[in-house]
C-alpha cells in the first residue's frame, strides 16, 4: 500500500493569535481580526482596515541583533511558525540535510523611510531627482545591507539558519498559489525520498502604504491580512516509527492556469480543472469531499468564477458540499493563506466542527452549496482547499482524515 | 516503476549577445563579450559602468514582435521572458514560425498538461514613487499618497508581480497546466528548471517552459550590489571586467535578459517528432544555513548540491566532463566553488572543463541559470565548450581547467550547471547526452 504524507506539526501566526490553537479558538468563537490600520495615515486610502498581527517579539524568537535590521515582520512571522511546526513535528534530532524547506512569499516592499534619506539628498532645488547626485553620494545614505532586506529568499535563508535546515528548498512567489505550490513541492520531496521531513507554508506581505495601495488597485474587497502558516510533513510510516504525532494526510493537489481577462483572476475553467485534477490525484470522486475551503478573496469576478467552478465540479452533490472561507476573519493573507487553510482543515477534521464564515453579508443568491454561516458540527473526512493568484494561477489541495 | 525521462526540445534566449540562440552560441564560442559601457539614461555617474545590456536594436525588435505587451508592460524582464519563451517554443516546433501566438497542438486537453515555471528577480523600485510625495517639509505625505496612489507607476504598484512573466507566457500561448514562479535570488532560474524537471518526471505535466528573466539595470538596481560590496566598480575596459577564477577578479558584472527551455517527457517529444538536444538527468538543491552575506567557507552547500544532483541522476562523478560554474567573478564564490568541485570530484576534478558564462554575458541575477543552462545543453549536444574570458592571472586557489579564453572541443557525456543564490541556496542540474530508449 502507498504510504501517505502526513502533517506532523503546525504553526499559525494571524491577527487572531500567535499560534495555530489560538487562531482556531478565536475563529470558532466568531472573532474577526480586521481592524482600522493605525500604523500610518490611511485617511486617503480606499481601504482603511486590515487584519494585522500584533505582539510578535523578535528577540523572544532568538533573532540576533545583527540580523534584526534586515528582517521585517514577514521574517518574524515565518520564523515563529517555522519554529512551532519544527518543534511539534519533532524535527530537532533529524540531520539538517534530511530536512527540506519550501515557502510561498510575497515580494518585499521597500520601507519608505529606508530610501527617504537617499531620495532627499538626490533632490535639486526644484524638488526633482538629480541622478548625478544619487549616483555620486546620495545612494550611500542607504544602509549597505538594505538590498538583502528586499530579497524574500533572504528571510527564508535566515530562518533556515535559525532552525538549521540544509536540505531541498525553494521560494515561490508572490500570491496565494505560491503558498500552495510550496506544500506541493514539500509533499513530493517527501514522496521522492529527497528529505525525511519538510517544512512548507507561506507568509503574507506586511501591511504598509504600498501593499494597501496595491490591494486597492486590485479592487479586493476583503482587506489585507498579515499572517503565516507552516506545516511539518513526513511519511506516515516514518512519523509512526519516530513516535511523532500526526494529523491529516495530504493526498491530492493540482496546479493550473487560466487568466480571466476582466480581472486577471483565474477562470472558472482553470479552477474546475485544478479541483478535478486534484480529485483524480487523490483517487476521489467529487462526492467524497465534505468541505471546500474556498479562496474566496471577495473580488467580484474572482468569487463568481470560483462559485461557478464549484457548481460545475460538484454538480452531482452540490447540496451536500459545505464551504468555508477564512478571509472574512483573517483578511487576505496571500501566500500565507494556503498553509493556514490546510491547518484549519486539519483542525476541522479533528474536532468535527466548521467555524462560521465571517462577514458574508448577503450571500449571492445563485450559490447552491452550503456556505457555513453558523458553526456547524459535521463529520468532515476530506477537505479541498483552493488558492489563487492575481494573475491566473490556481492550486487545489486535498487533505484527508487518517483512519 | 520506471521514472519518466525528461528531455530538452527547445531553446530560447535574450542576452547582451543577441536574441538568437545560435548567434549567442557562436559568439560565446568565439569569446566575444556582450559586456559594454552602460547606456541607461542619466547614469553617466553610476558607480557601475560595465554591464551586459540587451542592445537597443534587439530591445526594439522584441517590442515590435510583441506590440501589445510592449505597450502594457513596464518591466524589461517581462518582455525578455516572453521573447525567450516564444523562441524556445518555436525552436521546439510547438508554435509555427509565422504565428508566434498559436501553439501547434490545439488540443485543449493536451494544453492542461503544459505549463510554465519561471524565475524572476526583484523588479524595479522607482525613486520617483517616493519623490512625488515628498512635501515641502521634506516628509513623505502619506495622506496625499493614499489619495493619489493611482498615480504611482502602475508596475510599481502591482509590485512588478514576480509571477507576471510566467502568467504572460502561459496566457499568450494557451498553456493551462502547471504554473509557478521561483524567487531565490541567483539560484532562481536553475531551481525553476530543476522543479520543472521534477514536475514532469513525477507526472504533473508533459511539457513545461522553464527558465528565468531579469533586469536590474535601473538606478536602484545598479547600486544594489555596490551597497553589498559585490559589484565591480573599476573604470576598466568593460569587456575585461568580469574575470571569473582570475586572481584579479574584482566582483560581479551585471547582465540582463532571459533564457528559457522546453522540457518535455520523452514519449511526448518522440510522438510529435521533436528534436531532442539532451536529457535532464538530475537536480539537487541545498542550503548553506551558514550566513546570508557569504557562502560557506568550504563550499559545503555547493558540494552537497552537486552530490545531490549526481545521486538524483544516478550517475558517477567520473561521467561528468564539464561544469558550467556559477563563477561570479567575486573573490569568495570562485574559490569556494572550486573547492566544492574538488571535494565532489576528487582526482577527476582536473579532467573536467569548468567555465563561467558570466565572463561573457555578465550575471543575469535571478535569470542567470537560464542562459547558462542553454549553453550547457549546447555543450552536451555539440561537444564544444565556450571559454571563460579574461582569465589571465592564475589564482592558486582556483586551479582547475577553466577553458581560459579559447573554446574547447571535447566529448561531453554529461555536464552540470551550477547556480548559488545570495543567502545560501544552491542548485545543480545534471544534463546528459540523449540516448534513445530501446
Amino acid at each position: 500500500m502507498n504510504d501517505k504524507v502526513v502533517i506532523t506539526g503546525m504553526g499559525i501566526v494571524s491577527s487572531l493569535g500567535l499560534t495555530a490553537a489560538e487562531t482556531w479558538d478565536a475563529l470558532l468563537s466568531g472573532k474577526c481580526g480586521i481592524l482600522p490600520i493605525a500604523d500610518f495615515d490611511v485617511s486617503g486610502f480606499g481601504c482603511k482596515s486590515a487584519a494585522q498581527v500584533h505582539g510578535l517579539n523578535p528577540s523572544e524568537l532568538g533573532v540576533h541583533p545583527r540580523d534584526a535590521r534586515i528582517m521585517d515582520k514577514h521574517s518574524h512571522m515565518l520564523l515563529k511558525c517555522g519554529q512551532d511546526a519544527f518543534r511539534e513535528g519533532g524535527m530537532v534530532g533529524l540531520l539538517p540535510e534530511d530536512i527540506g524547506f519550501f515557502a510561498g512569499m510575497g515580494m518585499v516592499d521597500y520601507k519608505i523611510d529606508d530610501l527617504m534619506p537617499a531620495v532627499l539628498k538626490s533632490l535639486d532645488s526644484h524638488g526633482d531627482l538629480n541622478y548625478d547626485s544619487f549616483y555620486t553620494g546620495a545612494y550611500q545614505e542607504i544602509f549597505p545591507l538594505w538590498p538583502l532586506s528586499m530579497l524574500n529568499n533572504i528571510s527564508f535563508c535566515q530562518i533556515a539558519i535559525n532552525l538549521g535546515i540544509k536540505g531541498e528548498n525553494t521560494v515561490f512567489s508572490p500570491h496565494a498559489d505560491s503558498g500552495a505550490q510550496a506544500i506541493i513541492e514539500g509533499v513530493n520531496t517527501i514522496l521522492g525520498k529527497k528529505a525525511q521531513a519538510v517544512l512548507a507554508g507561506g507568509v503574507s506581505e506586511k501591511v504598509s502604504p504600498l501593499s494597501t495601495a496595491r490591494a486597492s488597485w486590485f479592487g479586493a474587497s476583503s482587506p489585507l491580512g498579515e499572517g503565516c502558516g507552516v506545516i511539518a510533513l513526513e511519511l506516515l510510516s516514518s512519523a509512526k516509527q519516530r513516535g511523532v504525532p500526526y494529523f491529516a494526510a495530504i493526498t491530492g493537489y493540482a496546479c493550473t492556469f487560466g487568466k480571466d481577462e476582466r480581472s486577471n483572476c483565474p477562470t472558472a475553467e482553470a479552477v474546475s480543472n485544478a479541483m478535478e485534477q486534484a480529485l483524480a490525484k487523490a483517487s476521489l470522486k467529487p462526492s467524497d469531499i465534505d468541505l471546500v475551503i474556498a479562496h474566496g478573496d471577495g473580488t467580484d469576478i474572482g468569487d463568481r468564477n470560483e462559485i461557478e467552478a464549484i457548481h460545475h465540479t460538484f454538480s452531482k452533490c452540490i447540496d451536500k458540499i459545505n464551504a468555508y472561507s477564512s478571509k472574512g476573519a483573517l483578511g487576505h493573507m496571500l501566500a500565507g493563506a494556503p498553509a493556514v487553510d490546510v491547518i484549519l482543515g486539519a483542525y476541522i477534521i479533528q474536532h468535527g466542527i466548521i467555524p462560521a464564515v465571517c462577514n458574508t453579508g448577503s450571500i449571492d443568491k445563485s450559490v447552491k452549496f452550503n456556505l457555513v454561516k453558523e458553526p456547524l458540527k459535521a463529520d468532515v473526512k476530506r477537505v479541498l482547499i483552493n488558492s489563487f493568484s492575481c494573475e491566473g494561477q490556481c492550486v487545489s489541495l486535498i487533505i484527508e482524515k487518517i483512519n | 516503476m520506471n521514472k519518466r525521462k525528461v528531455v530538452v526540445t527547445g531553446l530560447g534566449m535574450a542576452t547582451s549577445l543577441g536574441l538568437d540562440v545560435e548567434e549567442n552560441w557562436q559568439k560565446a564560442l568565439a569569446g566575444i563579450s556582450g559586456i559594454t559601457r552602460l547606456t541607461y539614461p542619466q547614469s553617466e555617474k553610476s558607480p557601475v559602468q560595465a554591464v551586459g545590456e540587451v542592445k537597443d536594436a534587439d530591445w526594439n525588435k522584441i517590442r515590435e514582435t510583441f506590440p501589445d505587451e510592449a505597450k502594457n508592460e513596464g518591466e524589461r524582464r517581462t518582455l525578455f521572458a516572453l521573447w525567450a519563451a516564444s523562441e524556445a517554443l518555436r525552436d521546439s516546433r510547438l508554435i509555427s514560425a509565422e504565428a508566434a501566438s498559436e501553439l501547434r497542438t490545439p488540443n485543449s486537453e493536451t494544453l492542461t498538461r503544459c505549463g510554465v515555471i519561471l524565475a524572476a528577480g526583484l523588479g524595479i523600485n522607482r525613486l520617483e514613487d517616493i519623490q512625488r510625495w515628498v512635501d515641502k517639509d521634506r516628509k513623505f505625505d502619506y495622506e496625499k499618497f493614499g489619495r493619489e496612489y493611482k498615480d504611482i507607476h502602475k508596475e510599481s504598484l502591482m509590485k512588478n508581480n514576480s509571477n507576471r512573466p510566467a502568467a504572460l507566457v502561459a496566457d499568450k500561448f494557451g498553456l493551462h497546466g502547471y504554473n509557478a514562479t521561483v524567487t531565490t535570488a541567483c539560484a532562481s532560474a536553475s531551481q525553476a528548471i530543476g522543479l520543472a524537471y521534477r514536475a514532469i518526471r513525477r507526472g504533473d505535466a508533459d511539457m513545461l517552459v522553464a527558465g528565468g528573466a531579469d533586469s536590474m539595470i535601473n538606478p536602484v538596481g545598479l547600486i544594489f550590489f555596490v551597497l553589498l560590496g559585490a559589484a565591480n566598480t573599476s573604470p576598466d575596459n568593460p569587456e575585461e571586467m568580469c574575470r571569473p577564477f582570475d586572481r584579479k577578479r574584482g566582483g560581479l558584472v551585471m547582465g540582463e535578459g532571459a533564457g528559457a527551455v522546453i522540457l518535455e517527457e520523452e514519449s511526448h517529444a518522440l510522438k510529435r517528432g521533436a528534436k531532442i538536444y539532451a536529457e535532464v538527468a538530475g537536480y539537487g538543491t541545498t542550503m548553506d544555513a551558514y550566513q546570508v552575506t557569504a557562502p560557506h567557507p568550504k563550499g559545503e552547500g555547493a558540494e552537497k548540491a552537486m552530490r545531490a544532483a549526481l545521486s538524483d541522476a544516478n550517475i558517477s562523478p567520473e561521467e561528468i566532463d564539464y561544469i558550467n560554474a556559477h563563477g561570479t567573478s567575486t573573490k569568495l564564490n570562485d574559490s569556494t566553488e572550486t573547492l566544492a568541485i574538488k571535494n565532489v570530484f576528487k582526482g577527476h576534478a582536473h579532467n573536467l572543463c569548468v567555465n563561467s558564462s558570466k565572463s561573457i554575458i555578465g550575471h543575469l541575477i535571478a535569470a542567470s541559470g537560464g542562459p547558462e543552462f542553454v549553453f550547457t545543453v549546447l555543450s552536451v549536444n555539440r561537444d564544444e565548450i565556450h571559454p571563460t574570458l579574461n582569465l589571465k592571472t592564475p589564482d592558486p586557489k582556483c586551479d582547475l581547467d577553466y577553458v581560459p579564453n579559447i573554446k574547447r572541443v571535447k566529448p561531453v557525456r554529461a555536464a552540470i550547471s551550477n547556480s548559488f543564490g545570495f543567502g545560501g541556496q544552491n542548485a545543480s542540474i545534471v544534463l546528459k547526452k540523449y540516448l534513445a530508449t530501446n
